[in-house]
């Protein structure tokens, strides 16, 4: 018989379908099997055997059905939240895709690629390593001695440059000491993570990460992507054990600057914004009141809360490897997002990840929505 | 009817689907066919009556299914077919401020409801425990028992209109929104709920709601024993006022929790009361109870207590992952029997080596819904299922003096019997076998227990294998968990 991961949770789950009402993926399709309580039951059942599947010798048999609806998953954790018996659920889904990885199966084909590509390039992306903080054009402004490190992360380093850029201008305004890791930068493997191909992170991604950052000697490191810190905060202490320096979110170090009155907001934002909460930073990380204070920060800004906020704010449908599976679904449950953001009639979505602005723009693009999708540093960079 | 991005005959679809809350066990599928041959996603009313239409040509059992958080078997198939899963239509249609009346498809879940009428400046005073997962159309084809019943009323009550499909696939409205409130023919709205979706498909709700309260407060009174709590409730009935709601637990449930090694309050029972209403009017409500309870060696307890309680309400059964099985029975008992009930309802778990904690509400001045549950281990099937027969024994019980079964389903259709004289039997019979002549939607359930293979199981039969069960159970040792239960548990062993 197959030994299951967790197989405590496994039958702890009271089948109540709290989790259904709140899983993006489900909400999307319909299907039973997409959510939670469903594939829990799937795999109850399918690795169980009553006494007749003894008496008749059946073998247990998982098949291709069930991992499918195993990656149909965007890892945004709100099943945790709501768990009635409190099964760690993002925890529990982690486990078996590795387990059925180790199974023989095979990960889907985008997720395959992202490993292949992160094997040979060191990102998703399938960008050359060189290219990494391209959209730092004057390398002046980094510094020898740096305060800190910004880890810049894939999607910034190759897909939306002006989060990078927008930084180096508050970083200066504030006048704080930086520098990058540049070319030594690997992906943090948040998304083989995700998708259950834990090996190479595990060997490769996390310690090379780590010794370049400690060996720097800096104290403190930030993060723009709300994926790549969570990885570092809460997946790189099981694996290399407990840093030598500080991790922030972007957002709490903008913070930090704000009260320290380093960095001073001068000019005035007039305009009704919404804040969401990246699933990464929110739910895993906790990080919930930084963002919000920083934007509360904003001369003449007008923050209105989404009815579905912090601990049970809605996923845009990007993380876990979803959107490079299923990048049609991502997108509708991102313009539900957009849809909330119009519900409370708000000009601009904020927030702090960049994989989430990518999906959130991409879901207001599907329903024609006039809703745009910014970082809270291109906020700021807008009022120094 | 439906496009195939709506229809599904894979195995992992129909194997999900064709349970509900109760851990039935795989050998469940030697008497009833638990899996659906297709399930199928309607949007809209006229999809479910063609699916109807279409499923009576080619003769095929019909089974609606809700959130499926019931344990009785209502929303799970006896004899394969359909499954109708109402999940999708889930779409909030209509707010008639004039009236306060609030249209909505049966597949929309009570807290999504009650978010969005609280956003619209509304109040939904009456939903299930369950309300995070439950069904709008589910809970009202179970009749409606739960949190504000006390007050407002079950859901039976705040129902003023359904639209339904009937087994022969055709649409009716159950009354006409202007006489809704006042239906001058048979009330027809009343014959579909607590119906157990027997009767026809429900396809869109219309709920009264009521204008959000100016204060809204919760309170806690601990008692040293759970006889002082069943008096303390007995006393709330005989008082003038009413709080929005009554609800309890015993000191079993916190043992259970601390088991889990989580806090919970060292008291023989807890009494948890809601009020709402104007500022004024709350507090002199409060002051009242404050009165009554602590006449009855009741204990208030902090706000902060009285807060967790309330948001722990649809989280009854947070202890489940202890023994990693959890079974729920649910009776409608009087007021004045409660204790009575309880008392034997322990002495029955002691003779069947099992542990068991209890929780309720109040649901009219006179009636308390008993909800006590019990820890099993799943893994281990023989005595798992065994204890099954438990629910059966406590539904005996509590019938022998005046309660009855919250609802029946598949499963406890045979206490149809105990619970009714003959004539009403016979007359429930008639109007599912007028409405549905060829047992088409939900047949072999509610009123009568039929297998899949057509046969009925009499009363006689069932008690007999539950009897049984029951026998087997008491041949096991006490049940135990990983975790030992700190203090002990009252004729235990821990």
């Amino acid at each position: 018989m197959i030994t299951i991961p967790e197989e405590r949770e496994l039958y702890a789950c009271l089948q109540c379908g709290y989790c259904r009402a709140v899983c993006p993926v489900y909400v999307e399709t319909g299907w039973e099997s997409n959510n939670p309580r469903g594939k829990l039951f799937a795999l109850k059942q399918l690795a169980s055997r009553g006494p007749m599947d003894v008496i008749l010798r059946r073998k247990v048999k998982l098949d291709e059905a069930f991992k499918m609806r195993l990656y149909q998953c965007t890892s945004c954790g709100a099943c945790d939240e709501v768990c009635h018996v409190n099964i760690e659920l993002s925890h529990l889904w982690e486990e078996l895709k590795e387990w059925m990885l180790e199974q023989g199966y095979e990960p889907l084909e985008a997720h395959k690629k992202i490993r292949e590509r992160v094997e040979r390039v060191k990102n998703p992306y399938d960008e050359p390593i060189d290219k990494r903080s391209a959209w730092l054009e004057d390398k002046s402004v980094l510094s020898d001695n740096p305060e800190v490190i910004f880890f810049a992360g894939c999607t910034t380093d190759f897909r939306v440059g002006i989060i990078g850029t927008a930084l180096v201008k508050v970083l200066k305004a504030a006048d704080v000491k930086f520098n990058l890791l540049g070319p030594d930068e690997w992906c943090c493997g948040s998304p083989l993570i995700r998708t259950g191909q834990t090996g190479l992170v595990k060997t490769d991604l996390a310690p090379h990460n780590t010794n370049e950052i400690e060996r720097r000697g800096v104290r403190a490191v930030i993060t723009a992507c709300a994926g790549c810190f969570n990885t570092i905060k809460n997946d790189y202490p099981k694996i290399v054990g407990e840093p030598t320096y500080e991790l922030y979110h972007l957002t709490e170090f903008l913070e930090k600057l704000i009260k320290d009155k380093r960095l001073k907001l001068e000019k005035e934002f007039k305009k009704r914004v919404t804040y969401h909460d990246p699933c990464h930073l929110g739910r895993h990380a906790k990080v919930f009141d930084a963002p919000r204070n920083v934007i509360k920060s904003v001369p003449g800004i007008d923050l209105i809360e989404m009815p579905h906020n912090r601990e049970m704010a809605l996923c845009c449908g990007a993380g876990g490897g979803y959107k490079s599976a299923f990048n049609y679904s991502a997108e509708s449950i991102a313009a539900k997002r957009v849809e909330e953001a119009e519900e409370v009639d708000a000009e601009l979505i904020i927030t702090s990840c960049p994989f989430c602005q990518v999906n959130l723009n991409a879901g207001a693009k599907k329903i024609g929505s006039k809703i745009k999708t910014i970082d809270i540093v291109q906020v700021l960079e807008q009022v120094i | 009817m439906v496009g195939p991005e709506r229809f599904s005959e894979e195995y992992i679809e129909r194997l999900v689907t064709s349970h509900d809350l109760a851990p039935l066990p795989k050998l469940g599928v030697l008497a009833f066919k638990l899996m659906p041959d297709v399930v199928v996603h309607p949007k809209e009313p006229e999809e479910v009556a063609e699916i109807v239409r279409v499923a009576n040509s080619w003769d095929l059992p019909i089974t609606p299914r809700g959130g499926a958080s019931w344990g009785f078997g209502g929303a799970v198939p006896n004899k394969g077919g359909v499954l109708i899963d109402m999940t999708s239509m889930n779409r909030i249609l209509h707010l008639d401020e004039e009236k306060g009346i609030v249209r909505v498809q049966p597949g929309v879940v009570w807290n999504m409801l009650d978010e969005w009428i609280q956003r619209k400046g509304y109040f939904l005073p009456y939903y299930p425990s369950s309300a995070p997962g439950a069904t709008i159309g589910g809970w009202i084809s179970t009749g409606g028992v739960g949190i504000g019943n006390y007050k407002y009323g079950a859901a039976r009550d705040n129902v003023r209109s359904l639209q339904i499909v009937l087994p022969s696939g055709g649409i009716l409205d159950t009354a006409h929104l202007a006489d809704s409130r006042h239906p001058s023919q048979f009330d027809l709205t009343s014959l579909f709920i607590g119906a157990e979706g027997s009767l026809g498909i429900v396809t869109s709700v219309d709920l009264q709601v009521y204008p959000k309260p100016e204060e809204f407060r919760v309170v806690s009174y601990s008692f040293p024993d759970m006889d002082s709590a069943y008096g303390a409730l007995t006393r709330i009935t005989e008082t003038k006022e009413k709080p929005y709601h009554v609800g309890f637990v015993d000191d079993n449930y916190f043992r259970f929790l601390r088991a889990m090694g989580r806090e919970a309050p060292e008291v023989g029972g807890m009494v948890n009361l809601a009020f709402e209403g104007p500022k004024a009017r709350v507090e002199e409500e409060l002051k009242v109870f404050d009165g009554v309870i602590s006449s009855a060696n009741g204990k208030r307890e902090s706000e902060e207590t009285a807060l967790h309680e309330w948001a722990e309400r649809s989280y009854e059964l947070r202890s489940k992952k202890l023994g990693t099985g959890a079974v729920i029975g649910e009776a409608l008992i009087p007021i004045d029997r409660a204790a009575v009930v309880a008392r034997e309802t322990i002495e029955l778990v002691s003779r069947m080596k099992m542990n068991l904690a209890v929780n309720g509400i109040l649901v009219d001045r006179s009636t308390v819904a008993f909800l006590p549950f019990y820890l099993t281990d799943e893994r281990r099937w023989i005595k798992s299922v065994s204890s099954l027969s438990f629910i059966k024994k406590f539904l005996d019980i509590a019938n022998s003096y005046g309660g009855r079964p919250v609802g029946l389903g598949l499963f406890m259709a045979n206490n149809l019997h105990s619970m009714r004289d003959n004539n009403t039997v016979e007359l429930l019979r008639y109007i599912k076998d007028t409405v549905d002549p060829k047992g088409r939607i939900n047949g072999g359930k509610t009123v009568r227990m039929v297998t899949r293979y057509g046969i009925g199981i009499g009363p006689g039969l069932f008690r007999f294998g539950m009897d049984a069960l029951a026998l087997v159970k008491r041949i096991f040792p006490r049940d135990k968990y990983d975790r030992s239960i700190p203090g002990g548990f009252p004729g235990g062993e821990h």
